[in-house]
């Protein structure tokens, strides 16, 4: 059979009804449109995701606080040397982090407002990558070693305590928790969005503080990069579960996270949800399918002199199928590709919406490759499916009663 | 004379029961290779039956058909889809043409049916439009050509696979008489080439153009005459 000429045909006779063929594509075309968005969709924001979380390091585990009303804290220096003496290879160390949440109070209006308070070293206020206004964004190590009450705050709060000059801050004094914390640096807000209050402080001087209930809020492990983070994760949880008498996880004062596998789970869940969607999304293809293989009926009628014709000349009743089918995937493939741009077009859109907000970070747009394959391959099914019935009444067609027509 | 075509007793009968209609009541016709025959009869004679059934695109209801040696009765419908590609060349009053493809292409199709490579196939059909005069439309589309033209075209598709007959069901009907005598020397030079041409006509005038002519009168020959000599 001569595919080419078969396929000029169908290519004139769909130019001839433009109006039937762009309707008869209109289900495929948003069917394969939808899921393509949301597969790319899905895949960006997966892609974006992952890459923030593999900024923050995914060789870490974090052993965290379970509030159990317990005071104070149950995560301190001695939990960091129990630590140390398990000697679990892969560990690199281990550094206490402090963030909690209490009040800071204008000293000139009285006023109250919330604010997030985080503790650090010398070393990790480096990696938080502030942009300075005034002062100095670094704490020596004299000020961590003497416990010296000095933040440095965010821009939120010098708008809202002094006047949003930055410069005028520097050196006053401003009450968290209830006691009295010299400023020496301001830091821009990340995020232009967000109006928390943010303060860092020491780490060892916040930990001494009474809104901290003395110690730790989490502590992060460092593993290698090569290293096993479930096995760490499970030496770890044996230690303590056993050091402080628990049986079971579920019931324990503390947890721990890894990073890497709640990724590997986040991953997970947008893969099901973005298939499971894309599912749902596909129903409409099969309300394509049906209007394709209403109109391939429709053209069977009007044609069917033409198949009368064609068997004359010598056609086989497998010519005639594969004459029907041909114009069925070319309508379904074709309305696929439009499907596709119209997928990526939309999102694309969405990503981009999503990226007019100024906030941090910049989600990626990613085309998903697979859903686009999929989608192509699902249009060839189409066609073939739902064509597959006109092509075969048209070829069953008797030869004279096919002529006669008219 | 070798028999490409030999009926026996056919008989055609459409419907069953009271609403029977027997078409054709028992045909039996002998043409020899080469021959021009012109088959003949009013409005429902059963002519066109006749013609259907020589074609291969309908089934008698009893008797016997041969066509090159093939007893119809025995073959499937891929042999008989390949007879008419082959054996059989059709020529039809009208809607001969498929309408969403070139003139060239019309000519190709029965040679892509035929399983002929593709680079053969152009050029045998340009070969073949050139034999009709009609080279020069070879891009044309079935609409911009007259009655005449399509008509010489079908000559050229119904030729196109060396076909041992022709057979044209009113091939000038729908023509003057100026076209019809072009397209009926067409006819009688493919005849003197060999192939078997059997048209069905009511017109004398056309029927002339054969040596022989076969009446056909409530579905059996009323008359079969040689006018040859």
């Amino acid at each position: 059979m001569n595919y080419r000429s078969i396929f000029f045909e169908v290519i004139r006779s769909m130019r001839a009804n433009k109006l039937r063929t762009a309707l008869t594509m209109i289900g495929i075309i948003i069917g394969i449109g939808a899921v393509v968005a949301i597969m790319s969709t899905a895949d960006s924001v997966t892609a974006t995701v992952s890459s923030e979380v593999e900024k923050t390091g995914l060789n870490k585990i974090s052993l965290s606080r379970q509030y159990t009303g317990i005071t104070p804290s149950n995560l301190d220096d001695s939990t960091i040397h129990f630590l140390e003496s398990l000697s679990i290879a892969d560990v690199k160390g281990y550094e206490g982090n402090v963030s909690v949440n209490t009040q800071a109070r204008d000293y000139v209006t009285g006023d109250v407002s919330g604010i997030y308070v985080n503790g650090v070293t010398e070393k990790t206020i480096a990696d938080r990558n502030l942009e300075i206004l005034a002062g100095r964004g670094m704490i020596t190590t004299e000020e961590n070693a003497s416990r010296s009450r000095v933040v440095i705050v965010n821009s939120n709060l010098v708008k809202k305590f002094f006047y949003g000059d930055p410069e005028a801050a520097i050196g006053e004094m401003v009450k968290i928790g209830g006691a009295s914390f010299k400023i020496i640096g301001v830091f821009k807000n990340p995020s232009p969005f967000s109006d928390n209050f943010v303060a860092i402080a020491p780490i060892r001087t916040l930990m001494v503080q009474p809104f901290n209930e003395r110690g730790y809020d989490s502590i992060s492990i460092t593993l290698d990069p090569s290293g096993d983070a479930n096995s760490v994760r499970e030496q770890i949880m044996a230690a303590m579960l056993k050091s402080r008498g628990y049986a079971d996880e579920k019931k324990a004062d503390f947890s721990l996270s890894s990073p890497r596998q709640e990724l590997n789970s986040f991953k997970q869940f947008m893969n099901a949800a973005s298939i499971v969607i894309a599912l749902i999304a596909a129903i409409s293809l099969v309300v394509g399918g049906v209007g394709i293989m209403n109109i391939m009926l429709v053209t069977v009628t009007e044609r069917t002199k033409e198949i009368g014709l064609m068997r004359s000349l010598g056609a086989k009743k497998r010519d005639i199928v594969k004459q029907f089918l041909i114009e069925s995937i070319t309508l379904t493939v074709l309305g696929g590709i439009l499907g596709v741009g119209l997928g990526i077009l939309v999102a694309y859109a969405a990503i981009s919406i999503i990226n007019m907000f100024d906030q941090m970070p910049k989600f990626l747009f990613l085309i998903s490759g697979v859903g686009i394959i999929v989608s192509l391959v699902v249009s060839i099914l189409i066609g073939l499916i739902f064509g597959l019935y006109p092509a075969r009444r048209a070829s069953k067609l008797s030869p004279v009663e096919a002529l006669r027509r008219e | 004379m070798k028999k490409i075509i030999s009926l026996t007793n056919i008989r055609k009968i459409y419907g069953t029961g009271e609403s029977a209609y027997e078409a054709l009541k028992g045909i039996t016709l002998h043409i020899n290779v080469g021959e021009m025959v012109a088959i003949m009869g009013p409005s429902g004679s059963g002519k066109s039956t006749l013609m259907n059934i020589l074609g291969l695109l309908d089934t008698p209801t009893s008797g016997q058909y041969l066509i090159d040696g093939h007893d119809a009765k025995r073959l499937n419908d891929d042999q008989m889809s390949e007879l008419r590609n082959r054996t059989v060349g059709f020529i039809f009053q009208s809607f001969n043409l498929l309408p969403r493809i070139t003139v060239l292409e019309n000519v190709e199709r029965p040679m892509v049916y035929g399983g002929i490579a593709a680079s053969k196939r152009r050029e045998r059909a340009l070969a073949g439009l050139k034999k009709v005069g009609l080279s020069d439309k070879a891009s044309r589309f079935p609409t911009q050509l007259s009655g005449g033209q399509i008509q010489r075209v079908a000559v050229a598709r119904a030729l196109i696979m060396n076909p041992a007959i022709i057979l044209a069901d009113e091939p000038t009907g729908n023509l003057d008489s100026v076209t019809s005598n072009q397209v009926m020397e067409l006819l009688r030079q493919i005849n003197k080439q060999g192939n078997t041409v059997i048209l069905v006509t009511h017109s004398n005038e056309i029927a002339s153009y054969a040596k022989r002519t076969v009446i056909i009168r409530d579905g059996v020959i009323s008359e079969d005459k040689n006018h040859e000599l």
